[in-house]
């Protein structure tokens, strides 16, 4: 996603890479940002869907 | 000014393969090179001497055969701009669709547009999953990744593959060859797409580009961290071990 960000224009600087997707969206969902929006590529989609899908069975909040 | 041409963009993009013209549109655009992408569209007119990269996605069965009937009539102006050295790359279908012919299951030949010696036929499996290549160009070789999903097989005649395949199945889950090239043409079964991931490859159509207009230039480098970091991921996931 970070590449697919850098080619549409964002500027490096304002994107952060994180390896652990479930840490990821926990602390994105943890943040103070009011809303977070989630895009996934293709080769992630099933992966983050699964991700997604395990915080709900947690309780609906990210721990 | 680099001209390039995006082939039936409404009909020929699978798998975000139009991210392939945006990386070299960029890329150049960051080096302050000019660049100008036309769309070509089914029935309309081209001059294929005018470009320097003219660019072919994948497509669904309908889609190829609707781009297929319209490219036919432009086949020999296009193999004539190859022959010239005109910088192509086509992905899956479309790289499909510069062979000899498509031999369907029931063995029916469906002509291609013929400017490169290989054939394509109609497998009993999808061929699916990431794939890895190692790619020699200009002596130096390097890995390029990206995904795959194509029923149809491709067996080379005389032209050269573009890689040879590390991890994934490539033109047929058999002779370990991945996609051609001829000339300045690039076949390739990856999308992923193909040239945001591997900047390499995508710098090396460039600088054919640059070449054929007769420009000697060394390319501005470029902060590739991003994109070395998600090709290096992907080889990571597929067990094999970074550039």
């Amino acid at each position: 996603m970070a590449v697919r960000l850098k080619y549409a224009g964002v500027p490096a600087d304002k994107v952060t890479t994180d390896e652990n997707v479930t840490q990821a969206i926990k602390d994105t969902l943890n943040g103070s940002a009011g809303a977070a929006y989630l895009f996934s590529t293709y080769t992630a989609l099933w992966p983050v869907q699964k991700i997604i899908k395990a915080i709900t069975v947690e309780g609906g909040a990210a721990r | 000014m680099i001209r390039v041409c995006h082939l039936y963009p409404d009909l020929l993009n699978l798998y975000g393969d139009r991210g392939n013209i945006i990386a070299f549109q960029q890329r150049c655009r960051w080096r302050d090179l000019p660049v100008q992408v036309d769309s070509l569209n089914l029935g309309e007119k081209v001059d294929f001497q005018k470009y320097d990269f003219v660019f072919l996605g994948g497509g669904s069965d309908r889609e190829q055969t609707l781009v297929s009937v319209d490219l036919m009539k432009r086949r020999d102006e296009f193999a004539a701009a190859i022959e010239d050295g005109l910088v192509v790359l086509a992905i899956c279908g479309g790289f499909q669709l510069l062979g000899s012919y498509f031999m369907s299951r029931n063995g029916e030949n469906i002509p291609c547009l013929d400017v490169l010696d290989f054939y394509t036929k109609a497998g009993e499996r999808r061929l699916v999953g990431n794939v890895a290549i190692e790619v020699e160009l200009n002596g130096s070789s390097f890995k390029v990744v990206g995904f795959e999903n194509h029923s149809g097989l491709t067996f080379l005649g005389n032209n050269k593959p573009l890689g040879r395949v590390l991890s994934g199945n490539g033109n047929n889950g058999r002779d370990g060859l991945e996609g051609v090239r001829y000339k300045n043409v690039f076949g390739s079964y990856l999308h992923g797409p193909l040239l945001p991931k591997n900047v390499r490859l995508t710098d090396y159509l460039i600088g054919l580009c640059l070449e054929r207009r007769g420009i000697k230039k060394e390319l501005k480098p470029l902060d590739d961290s991003f994109e070395k970091r998600a090709c290096e991921i992907m080889l990571r996931r597929m067990g094999l071990p970074g550039r």
